[in-house]
């Protein structure tokens, strides 16, 4: 009874594991989604800004 | 676009709530390993779409050498990236499930081992993507994506070619291997429920990777036309 219930320690160990690494990885995938957004963002605006004064 | 999106990621978090379901409570208990064997659930549908991320990742390589064109480059990193998630699993579930039945968490047999340098191959692929600069990484990455892909066969074929401490095959193992049908059912839930998964996961990166390609591109043409003004 003890080392089926150390075996399922393993067990969900296991599933908890399996969903770490696919919740950190949607989480890149948002963060990196964020930065080119802002990215993009920054471009477009720093294009529309007239030369003279984005350089001061 | 995005109603669609947003049905599939619907559908994709029922699949896989319905795939916890078949194999933590549906799924009948093994005889010899008891409940631990339900890591099994997870353990082989992750290494199925982790080698089905791979072969993708290496059609695309070819024809990116052979077109050139963004679309296969993109959808070549976008695949390796999420292969390498899933076999990352594979690697982490691996040992945890070998623990309690082996007695230990690690050892060289051709499987494992094969399936450690299959992932370290597919890390340097995206280590070469992410920190080398310059026109030809394109190239280079395909052509490590190519060769890398050789190792997928290699790792299948581990548990038949040598004496293993993994198991031996219980599918397409011949005489004697074989899954119950409960089983061989909540299998192949999660193997649906983690290819929907990775494939969510593909069109994200994908869509991203063509983005990151017109920003490189806007970037680009932004200097260019700043130092035209300039002289």
């Amino acid at each position: 009874m003890n080392g089926a219930a150390n075996n399922n320690a393993y067990l969900y160990a296991a599933y908890i594991v399996v969903w770490v690494v696919h919740l950190v990885y949607a989480f890149s995938l948002v963060s990196r989604g964020k930065r080119m957004k802002r990215e993009a963002r920054e471009l477009n605006s720093a294009s529309t800004v007239p030369r003279s004064s984005s350089v001061g | 676009m995005k109603t669609l999106f947003n049905v599939l990621a619907v559908l994709t978090l029922l699949l896989l709530g319905y795939g916890f379901c078949q194999a933590m409570y549906i799924a009948p208990t093994e005889a010899t390993m008891g409940d631990v064997q339900r890591i099994f659930y997870y353990h082989l549908p992750s290494a199925w779409v982790a080698f089905l991320l791979f072969f993708i990742n290496f059609l695309a390589s070819v024809w990116y050498l052979v077109r050139r064109t963004v679309g296969a480059d993109a959808l070549a990193l976008a695949s390796a990236e999420v292969g390498v998630s899933f076999c990352t699993i594979v690697l982490l579930t691996g040992p945890i499930w070998a623990r309690p039945i082996w007695g230990i968490w690690w050892t060289w047999d051709a499987r494992l081992t094969s399936t450690l340098v299959l992932w370290l191959i597919y890390v340097s692929y995206l280590v070469l993507r992410h920190y080398a600069t310059g026109g030809q990484v394109p190239v280079l990455a395909a052509a490590l994506g190519i060769f890398g892909f050789l190792d997928v066969p290699i790792v299948y074929m581990a548990i038949r070619w040598f004496r293993t401490q993994h198991p031996q095959p219980v599918i397409g193992g011949g005489q004697g291997s074989g899954l119950d049908h409960t089983m061989w059912v909540a299998v192949l839930w999660n193997l649906a429920a983690f290819a929907m998964l990775a494939f969510m996961f593909v069109c994200i990166r994908y869509q991203q990777a063509l983005t990151e390609h017109a920003l490189e591109e806007a970037h680009a043409q932004a200097s260019l036309d700043y130092e035209t003004e300039g002289a």
